[in-house]
This record gives C-alpha cells, structure tokens and sequence, in this order.
C-alpha cells in the first residue's frame, strides 16, 4: 500500500508540470487471494495466500526550443515470487530527443538493424543522424548492455546474469529512389561468469542488407551476414572460435489478386548472433501463392523446404524436411446462407534421416455461420502422425464447436454461449488410446448504460487413457471476470474496476496428485 | 544449392528486366499508382485498410511521416494530393521528379485519419483513389497496454489450444518461420492439456522501426497427455514484436519457449540469458523433452531386463545383480531392484532439477522399488554421480519381457 501511496504521489507530482506538454500515465493496482489444497497441491503454478501487483508506466511528450522529446517510465511492485522475484523492479525508462535531424535516447534502446545484426534492446544509448531531403545516409550508433531486465544492471543478486555488453554502428543510404542498402556492424561481448558451465561469447557480427522495389507491387530484401565469435564453453575450458555467414533473400509480389513470396536462406552451422534472430544450422527454402480467386474463394498454396548438417559434421547425418500446404477459404459456400464461411486446409509433414523418417499430415475444416441468432464455429481436425523409427504412429481426430448469441432484454445484454470438444487418439505403436473431452458454458452480461460487463463460465476438461501406469484426469472449472467503469472514473480513459475469481478442480487417478485452486482478484485500472 | 542460387538469379534478373505480369497476374507497369508506400517506415503493402499507431512508436517530433514514390509509366507525374478527411480536403504533396514524395502531419490522439492519396500524370490520367484508402489512428493506448492485451490474447488462445485465432498474431516475417511455428503449435496443442500461463512484463521497449521487445516472467503448467502427469516450469523470456494495422504481430521468440515446444531447435532465435532451469521443450513423441534418453530393452519370457548406466550396457538374465537396475516380472506395476541407494521423486526427469537429484538426503538402500506410474522418478546414487529413471512402459508377456524407460545422468 505504501508503494501505492508513492505512485500515487508520483502521479500527483507530474501531471500538472507537464499539463503544458502531453502527459499520460496508467496504472494497475490489484489484489488477489489464492487457496491451494490437496495432496497434490505443489502441482498448482498459484501463490498461496494474498498478494498484490502494481502496475505503473508513465508517458510524457515536450518540445524545447527545436528539439522534441518524449519519455517513458514504468514500474512494477508484486509480494508475488510467481509474479516476480523482486518486490519493486523498473519495467521500462526510456527518454528520446530529436531535432528532426539528430536523435538522442537513452535507456530502453531498441534499434532493430536487420534480422542477423540487431534485434534486441539494449539498456543504454542511441544516437541517429538522418536529415531528411538530403542525400546523406542514415547513421545509427548504440551501445549497452543486453539484460533482460533493469535490476540486471545493477546487479541485483534475484536478476544477476552474465554481462553482455552490445555495441552496433549502421550507415544507410538510399541508393536511387527505388533502392536503399545499409551496412551495420554489431558486437557482443559476455563477462562475469555466474556458474562454471556458463558460455562466454566475443562476438561480432558484419551485416549487408538492402530492399529494392524494382516495379510496382514488387519488393526484394535481404541479408548477408558474417559472423566472428569466440566461445569459452565453460570455465577453465580451452575456447574455439567460429566464423561462418547468414544469407537471406525474399522476394515478395502483392497486386490483386495474387500475392507471390519466394523466400530463400542459408544461416551457417556456426554462424552466431548474439543480439539478432537467427536460426544456426538451417538452409531453408520457400515459396507461398496466395491468389483470390473470386471474391468469395481464395486460394493458397505454399512449399518449405528445410535442412540441417550444414557442415555435414553431424554423427546422426543430414535431416531434411518438406512441407507443402494448400488451402481454400470459402466465403458463402452455400448461396443460400450470407453468413456462411468455410476454410480447408490439408498440410503434409515429410522428415527424413538423422535417424528419423517421418509423414505427418494435417486436416483441418473450420465452418462458421450463423442460424436464426446462434452464431456457430466449428473445427473438424485429422492429423496423421507416422514415423518409421517407431517414435510415433498416431491417428488423431479434434472437434470443437463454439455456439454463440446475443439478446437484449431491457438494459442488459445477455451473451449466453456453449464450447464443445473432442480429441482423440490412437496411438498404433503402444496400441494405446487417449481420449480427451471438453465442454464448457458461459454467460456474459452487459449493462452498458452503467458500463458494466461481466463473463461467467464453467467447465470440465476430461482425459481418458487406456496405457497403465498412466494417469486419467479431470478438471472441473468456474471463472468469473466483471469489469465497471464508474461515473467517476470517466474523466479517465479505459479506466475500470475489476473483479476476477476462478475456481480449478484437478482430479487424477493417483489421489495423491489431486489439488484445488481457488482464486479471487480485484483490482483498478486507472489511466488518463 | 547451386540450382537454388540459379533459379534466384533468373528470377531477380527477369524481375528487374521485364512487365513480369506473370507474378503480378494483370497489373500494368504503365498504369497510374504507387510504386511503394511507407507509413512511419512501415510498407503500407503490409498493413490491412486500418493502421494505429502508438505514441512511443512515434518519432520524438510526434509526427507520421507518409512517404512514396508515384509510378506514372511513360508520363511524368503531374501532381500528388493527399487527403486525411476521407476526400473532404486535398492538400498538394511536394514530389520530385522521379515520384518520389514526402508528407508528414502531427496526429491527435484518438482521431481517425482517412487517409488517400491522389497521384495525376501529366496527361491527367489519375491512379484509382480508393485502393489507396488507410485509417490512420493515433492510439490513446499506451504501448505498454497494447502488449498486455495481444500477450493476453495469445496465451488465451494457446491456452484454450485454438490455432487459427492463435497464428492470428504471428506476423508472416516470424524470424523462426510462421509455417515451422504453426506446424509445432498444432503438436502442443496435440501433446499437452490443461496449459495454464501466467505471466507479469518485465521490461518493454518500443523502437522507431515500429518493433517492440518484451520481456516477461512467466510460471506455466501443462499436463503431458502422453503421461497424464502435470508439469510446471517458471523464468523469464523474450518476445520481439511488429506493430502495425493497430495490432501487434509476433516477430520472434527466444528459449525458453513459451509457443512451439515442439520444435524449439527450429522455432527460437536465441536463448535468454539469467534462467537458470532447462526449458521445457516437447520431443518428437509427445513426451516432455530434455528429460532423459529412451532406453528400450527386449528379452525373453524368463529373464530379466538389466542396465547399467555408466556403460549403457542392456543384459538379460535371470535373478537379481548384475547391473545398476534390474526389473522384475511379477505384476504390473513392475518392481525394479537396484544396488544403489535409491529415492522417488514426484515429478518427470524434465521438471527434476540438479539440486533436487544430488541432495543425498533422502537417498537409503531401500532395494527394490515398485513403479508408482506416470510422473514419477527414480534416483539412483552411485558417487560421484546420480542417474535418474522415469518408466514409459513395462510389458510382459508370455514370451517376452520388454521395458521402456528414460534415464537422465545428473
């Protein structure tokens, strides 16, 4: 509550200095209290017993003299371990000024470079030069530190990990007006070692990318990456270093009524990014048609292709995988229902070598429509799971069916709805068979004139499995969740009191495994 | 490969070279329109008709910027007028002579911009308005909001295992491949029950490319439908996010997964650094992944099944001794006789962690033990290390004697 206090007194203190600028803020206080019982009761992902969670995040926006700025806080207080194991953490503060030709920020940094150079944020600085109009290129320059978290930083004993210090420099120019390349180097460097078998990295990444529309509707980009990194796998262990590239190339065609993309990449066995996205050890290929064909059908078609072993040192051989798809979206497959929808759509799964060769083939229906005020969507799946390594041959069929409808009666809105479903599994290998049901039914009402809604919905999930020494299960389940915004809250956006309560039932065929989750949450959003 | 790098080659070389109306089936190079349009450095190719943007995704000047190139074929562009009030008003928009233009305006909050764009040749031949449509809209959200909302969402819709609604905020760029991503989604859905995720942001920053990392703390429990058991794993992850068409799309992921156990190798793009138990990943059968490797041993009616861990040696012989473990063919559940202390944990090799095993407390010469079934581990402490067993099946019959069951050195 003091820290509720606190914020408050926060809050209180910079509207108005910023009343002159723009300023907006919100803030989330709630309190839950969690009952779990039962002998199996360390099953439950629940804190026991009552806690709080705030959450706070401020914005702000100025101008002085030619220079723009904005600002972002925010903070999270919880007694919650599950929520998170700091009682106070900061959950962003970033600050950016501009004068449309230099941009400063400082704090949360996140400058997305290309896919293998730069894709993470950094906690600490930016600086951008573009002047617009001008032929000169865009020059962007970070560095900081790549913790997942601010108590990271400073090197709270909860957050503490390995320090990896980032630093990237990008130029892009426009070359032409249809056509621009950059060039972005990247380094990441990891000290302070928590556990012996933790991996050091010195890393750095050289990256070429560009994005050319030759003609209207037609786009191509890519990358070319290279990668240096040094690895110490673990203390007192004698390190390697590695070099390899990334290469990615996509070609993307959209008019109506088609849209063509043709996808290629190559990332190397020991290519590394340490700050980007990258999957080592892949060569990839692929290609999706999406075409309309009338105003009611669209069709698409789609191949991928993909591979390991790049370097062919892999004791296990090469694994590949194909993986075409094709598709049909119907709109009014029956003339004479308007509101009718279908989509089919059949997926094939073919995986080969590294010891494994496997078909897998999906089917999938979905149909929606509407009759007489129920609004039905149903799913109709068939999965083929056949494995020659004797890993799984399964035959699996899923079925879910969701009715809905409204009605008004006076002040309310009474949104009454039922969810059915089904899956089961026959399992050819150990000659076993699960069977899973769902049903539920929920009621959600609404009362906009006192802007109130509310969902009540309770359930029960069933798994029956035939394998001994395995366990069948049941979950009984209740949920409740009201939302009102009262009158005086309305000079606040979206601001709104809530109340959440759940009731979970597991039961296993072990007792002992069995548990209760009961759960009740209140709490206030408040944003302006 | 070389036939890859090949067809590529053709395919930019006539791309750059001819009308190529085979990809863009009837759409004439020489017609009237845009060549490429960017909202706020997004391509408004990417984008639906409805385009929110945040106010931290804005430069610092608050401005959208509307950027272009006008294509007019052979003619010269004539002129470029663009409209925020759905026709209402036309402003001129500066181009220069290649088509190339600029438009920027400071948006309020809350109000949608009808936006069009009106390019006329010199001919004045004009481009076909309406397909250039975009309400644009500057949210009063915070981005902070945005991404409690779509993580919300998702894990509502992985939780209730409904794929379409699920893949809805995936965006077609995922830097893990959307087609991988769905593909092991769907055997998630096939291999676990029950998923409950909760999870509290950690860390959110939102970059002027329209991309936004998030970090989150999250505690999870599934139950293996292979096994009947549950399972719960707790740490912190990442998420990378594009924004546009007033929704967040999923960028990439890193381990430990949230989505897409299945194929964890293929679906992340990085690790998190500071988590400190092995993430939870599914294998190929459905099982929890990470918990141990598969050992199969067949013998015949009489005999017994043997292991021994260090060697991996797999025997059959009657009676006791001989190996680390042995198990009997009485009943079902199987009775295993050990020659090490021995103690039962209550959770798969997955969930049992490094300190759990190898704190000696607990551990006594017990001798032999019976399967409690699914869920449960048996430790076994042969100094300096302890080996753990989890059962997949025991099934005696009477002409053989066959036992499955992982094992995981800890």
């Amino acid at each position: 509550m003091k820290l509720f206090a606190a914020f408050l007194c926060v809050l209180s203190a910079v509207a108005p200095a910023a009343a002159q600028s723009e300023f907006h803020a919100s803030n989330e206080l709630s309190f839950s209290q969690n009952d779990v019982d039962g002998p199996g009761g360390a099953a439950s992902s629940l804190s026991r017993g009552f806690n709080y969670l705030e959450v706070l995040n401020l914005y702000g926006s100025g101008a002085k003299g030619a220079w723009n700025y904005n600002y972002t806080v925010g903070a999270k207080a919880t007694d919650d371990d599950r929520n998170d194991v700091k009682r106070v953490s900061l959950s962003g503060l970033q600050g950016r000024a501009t004068n449309n030709t230099h941009t400063v920020a400082v704090g949360d940094v996140f400058e997305s470079f290309s896919q293998y150079a730069l894709g993470t944020s950094l906690k600490g600085g930016s600086y951008r030069f573009l002047k617009e109009g001008a032929k000169l290129p865009e020059v962007t320059a970070v560095f900081g530190w790549a913790y997942p978290r601010w108590e990271s930083v400073w090197k709270d004993p909860a957050a503490r990990t390995v320090t990896r210090r980032g630093a990237g420099l990008r130029v892009k120019q426009d070359l032409g007006s249809d056509l621009w390349a950059g060039l972005s180097a990247v380094s990441a460097r990891d000290t302070g070692r928590l556990a012996a078998s933790d991996p050091l990295y010195d890393a750095k990444n050289y990256t070429f990318d560009f994005n050319y529309v030759p003609m209207p509707g037609l786009t191509m980009s890519g990358e070319q990456s290279l990668s240096d990194s040094d690895l110490s796998p673990s203390a007192g262990a004698a390190g390697s270093t590695y070099r390899s590239g990334a290469t990615r190339v996509e070609l993307v065609g959209d008019a109506d009524p088609s849209r063509v993309s043709l996808e290629y990449e190559n990332v190397g066995t020991d290519f590394y990014s340490a700050l980007g996205a990258a999957t080592p050890d892949r060569r990839k290929f692929k290609t999706k048609w999406r075409y309309k064909y009338t105003k009611q059908v669209t069709f698409t078609s789609g191949l991928l292709w993909y591979r390991n072993n790049l370097d062919g040192n892999k004791t296990a051989g090469t694994t590949r995988n194909w993986k075409p798809e094709l598709s049909a979206a119907i709109k009014k497959p029956f003339a004479s229902r308007p509101d009718s929808f279908a989509d089919l759509s059949y997926k094939f799964d073919r995986k080969y070598g590294g010891g494994t060769s496997a078909f897998d083939h999906y089917l999938n229906l979905n149909y929606r429509d509407r009759f007489a005020g129920l609004d039905s969507d149903s799913n109709l799946g068939y999965t083929m799971y056949n494995t020659k390594t004797g890993v799984r041959d399964a035959n699996e069929v899923n079925f879910n069916t969701a009715l809905n409808s409204r009605h008004e009666t006076g002040a309310l809105v009474l949104k009454p709805s039922v969810n059915l479903g089904t899956w089961y599994s026959k399992d050819e290998l150990a000659d076993e068979t699960d069977k899973l049901y769902e049903y539920s039914l929920g009621l959600g009402v609404d009362a906009p004139e006192v802007k109130l809604t509310g969902d009540l919905r309770f359930g029960q999930n069933i798994l029956q499995k035939s394998a001994v020494n395995t366990d069948n299960s049941a979950k009984f389940f209740a949920s409740l969740g009201a939302y009102w915004r009262p009158k005086l809250l309305a000079k606040f956006n979206d601001s709104t009191l809530f109340l959440r309560a759940g009731f979970n039932d597991y039961a296993f065929s072990t007792a002992s495994r069995n548990f209760r989750e009961k759960s009740v949450t209140a709490g206030l959003n408040v944003s302006f | 490969m070389k036939k890859i790098i090949l067809i590529l080659t053709a395919v930019l070389a006539l791309a750059g070279a001819a009308d190529a109306k085979w990809w863009i089936f009837g759409k004439s190079k020489d017609e009237v329109g845009l060549k490429y349009l960017y909202i706020n450095r997004l391509s408004a190719d990417e984008t639906g008709p409805k385009f929110k943007i945040f106010r931290e995704t804005l430069g610092s000047d608050g401005l959208v910027k509307i950027t272009g190139r006008a294509s007019t074929g052979k003619s010269a562009v004539g002129s470029v007028r663009i409209s925020l009030d759905n026709k209402g008003t036309w402003s001129d928009v500066k181009f220069a002579d290649n088509g190339t233009f600029e438009y920027a305006f400071k948006p309020e909050t809350g109000r949608t911009y009808a936006m069009l764009l009106e390019i006329t040749d010199t001919a004045g031949k004009t481009n076909k308005v309406e397909e250039t449509r975009k309400e644009l809209t500057l949210s009063e959200e915070s981005v902070q909001a945005k991404v409690k909302e779509t993580l919300d969402a998702m894990f509502d819709a992985y939780s209730k295992e409904n794929l379409a609604r699920f893949m809805g905020y995936v965006g077609e760029n995922f830097a893990g491949d959307k087609a991988i991503l769905e593909r092991a989604v769907k055997r998630d859905f096939d291999a676990l029950s029950n998923i409950s995720l909760r999870y509290t942001l950690n860390n959110v920053a939102s970059g002027a490319q329209g991309r936004i990392f998030v970090s989150v703390t999250y505690n999870r429990m599934v139950f293996v439908n292979k096994t009947g058991a549950s399972t719960q794993d707790t740490g912190s992850t990442e998420f990378v996010f594009d924004s546009n068409e007033g929704k967040l799309s999923l960028y990439s992921m890193k381990q430990p997964l949230m989505f897409g156990l299945s194929d964890a190798e293929n679906v992340a793009t990085g690790v998190v650094q500071g988590n400190t138990s092995a993430a939870l990943v599914l294998d190929d059968s459905g099982n929890i992944g990470d918990g141990g490797t598969l050992v199969t041993i067949n013998c015949a009616a009489g005999t017994w099944p043997k292991y021994t861990f260090a060697s991996g040696a797999k025997t059959c012989s009657a009676g006791g001794g001989g190996a680390d473990i042995w198990f009997y063919d009485e009943t079902i559940p199987y009775l295993m006789g050990f020659s090490a202390n021995e103690r039962t944990f209550m959770d798969t090799l997955a969930a049992l962690s490094g300190g759990e095993v190898k704190d000696p407390a607990g551990y006594a010469a017990v001798g032999v033990v019976s399967d409690s079934g699914a869920g449960y581990s048996y430790c076994f402490q042969l100094t300096p290390d302890f080996y753990c067993v989890e059962m997949v099946s025991a099934k005696p019959t009477s002409t053989s004697e066959n036992v499955s069951f992982k094992v995981k050195k800890y």
